[in-house]
């Protein structure tokens, strides 16, 4: 069954030529001086003469092309990941960080790097950090579901409680290894917590965006169920939605997707919590609309505050974790007053 | 065979460095030192936040923290050669910095003569200045060769590493600080850990440090000299006591650059008197 919101507001599809925009733009702005004809013409060139190797083609090629993309696919996926908790919280405070996901990749992350000199063959290997990260977040949350999962169903409501007591415990733990880390593993856990899109390459956007295909795929597939789920679990497991395979299917999909992009780029906060809301406000609340337009506007959003982060102080450059939150919540608290003002 | 494409490798890469290397770019304060000393400084178009140093001038950019440093933001000065500690990252940026064919010179970061003297070679051959690299050489040499004799007894050095605001921390075995208290012939007070711990009132009077050491941003982000007598445990040990310390500015102490053996007459000096 498919339910109907009215919506005042046009199509999300808007966002696509928007997003394409964006991109281009990411693509002709940075620290090193690319004028976008020769951004064109570095891509003429490929596509007719093969691989380039001139300085202008590595730097857009090999850093600024993958780490735009790359930006583009962690937005998308972040935004998506805090869609899929916020219903199924039934809370819009809610964000994958909430199941323990950030903190879990965080306390991998900062083991990792504490411990790296102590095992150097199979810790200092560049792999063992995003997949320690990645590990780390699916074990806390896996551990936090499991804990709220009691005669067959999962009550969200100690999913949540669960949670909050992880995000202590790993802060605490977090807290003793920064207390055991020397000062440059001390500058090393705070610049990973940061977060930041500088470690992309091509390999990794071309892997993040082939993983990602299959939780986009799958929440789509689900969007009718997830616009049920919002009236209340009861009512939604009366009208024949299987309510459990649902919420399974939300945590499993959405925790895969966000712990992948934390693994590759740090905690970047914000775009979960609200970029879904700003898809709301814009395109209405239904899944039908909510799905594509907060991976739109998450893939927007985020390669629009990286160019600030790596043209505001050039050539060194800010990063992208707390900016996503300095720039974003002017703009929210906007939007926010100005639909209340509306209403 | 491959030592072939070695040598051929590497003589491209000289051929390069003499023909171009007028833009560096230089990553870390253990290099950028050397390449002021070498008087090459002139040459430099871009440092990282770590390379403070009063030669090199207002107008050449940052670049960032050199752990952090981002590739397009370090191409995008258009250098011709980069140098760089063996602990510059992140790795990705590294890598990409590499791919990008810009000559990269990177020297071992450890902390002490040897990695100096190591250092201070490498890069006199990669800028060409081998014989005033030569020249910083001599007194580390002589020094490799005949060490200080160890004080006799041998004070108890404690190092106190105070940044703004945060609480103090100690220095423990293997750090910079430890290596030069050995230098100057005494002995470091704290051996019961590796690396820095948070300094306690109680740690303080185990300790029983004879001599404060201390940095000069340290003393000044504490609040004086005043301060440092009034931590809490201080009173209770002979340091205290006598109010001995010995003030040294960061970079001289923990720098480990051209003039470390300077550094190191200077606390042995100090720890004298």
């Amino acid at each position: 069954m498919r339910l109907h919101f009215v919506s005042k507001y046009p199509g999300w599809w808007l966002l696509i030529p928007l997003l394409i925009c964006t991109l281009f733009l990411a693509l002709s702005v940075g620290a090193y001086p690319l004028h976008p004809a020769k951004v064109a013409d570095v891509f003429r060139r490929v596509l007719f003469q093969g691989s380039q190797t001139d300085i202008d083609a590595v730097v857009l090629l090999s850093i600024r092309l993958p780490r735009v993309l790359f930006g583009a696919l962690a937005g998308a996926g972040l935004a998506l990941g805090g869609v899929c908790m916020q219903t199924l919280f039934r809370n819009p405070l809610a964000d994958p960080g909430l199941m323990g996901l950030s903190s879990g990749a965080a306390l991998a992350a900062a083991a990792v790097t504490l411990f790296s000199s102590a095992a150097p063959t199979l810790l200092a290997h560049p792999l063992s950090m995003p997949l320690s990260a990645f590990i780390g977040g699916l074990a806390i949350t896996s551990l936090v579901y499991r804990i709220s999962h009691q005669s067959g169903k999962v009550r969200v409501d100690a999913m949540l409680l669960m949670g909050i007591a992880m995000n202590a415990l790993c802060g605490a733990l977090i807290g003793l290894l920064l207390v055991m880390a020397d000062d440059a593993q001390l500058r090393n856990i705070t610049f990973w917590s940061f977060g930041s899109l500088g470690r992309a390459d091509l390999k990794s956007t071309a892997l993040l965006g082939g993983i990602m295909l299959l939780p986009v795929w799958g929440i789509w597939r689900i969007r009718d169920a997830m616009n049920v789920l919002l009236i209340g679990e009861a009512d939604a497991a009366s009208m024949g939605v299987q309510v459990e395979k649902l919420k399974f299917c939300l945590v499993t999909l959405s925790c895969l997707m966000v712990g992948l992009v934390v693994a590759m780029a740090g905690l970047i906060g914000f775009v979960g919590l609200v970029i879904p809301h700003i898809a709301r406000i814009l395109f209405g609340v239904s899944h039908q609309s909510l799905v594509p337009s907060s991976v739109l506007l998450g893939a927007i959003f985020l390669p629009l505050v990286d160019i600030f982060c790596r043209t505001a102080v050039a050539p060194s450059e800010l990063p992208i974790g707390m900016m996503t939150a300095l720039l974003g919540t002017p703009f929210f608290i906007f939007l926010l007053l100005r639909t209340r003002s509306v209403a | 065979m491959n030592y072939t494409v070695l040598c051929f490798i590497y003589t491209l890469c000289a051929f390069h460095h003499t023909a171009f290397s007028d833009r560096i770019v230089s990553l870390g304060s253990a290099v950028t030192e050397i390449v002021v000393a070498l008087d090459a400084d002139d040459q430099l178009v871009g440092v990282d936040d770590s390379s403070l140093f009063p030669e090199i001038p207002q107008e050449v950019p940052t670049v960032g923290y050199y752990r952090m440093v981002s590739a397009e933001g370090i191409l995008s000065v258009r250098p011709n050669l980069i140098l760089s500690t063996e602990d510059a990252g992140p790795p990705e940026a590294i890598q990409k910095i590499k791919n990008s064919r810009v000559p990269f010179v990177q020297v071992t970061a450890e902390k002490s003569l040897q990695a100096t003297a190591e250092r201070i070679r490498t890069l006199g051959e990669t800028l060409h200045k081998e014989e005033a690299a030569e020249e910083l050489l001599v007194p580390i040499e002589n020094r490799i060769a005949h060490p200080l004799p160890p004080l006799d007894p041998a004070p108890r050095v404690l190092f106190i590493f105070a940044r703004g605001g945060g609480s103090p921390s100690v220095s423990g075995k293997g750090t910079g600080a430890d290596y030069m208290i050995q230098l100057a012939g005494a002995q470091n007070a704290v051996t019961a850990f590796k690396g820095y711990r948070p300094l306690t009132a109680e740690g303080l009077i185990i300790s029983q440090p004879d001599v404060i050491l201390i940095t000069q941003e340290g003393l000044e982000a504490m609040g004086g000299e005043k301060a440092l007598w009034a931590l809490p445990g201080m009173a209770n040990t002979p340091a205290g006591t006598h109010k001995r310390c010995v003030v040294m500015e960061t970079v001289f102490l923990l720098g480990f650059g051209p003039n470390v053996v300077e550094a190191a007459d200077y606390l042995r000096n100090g720890l004298e008197l």
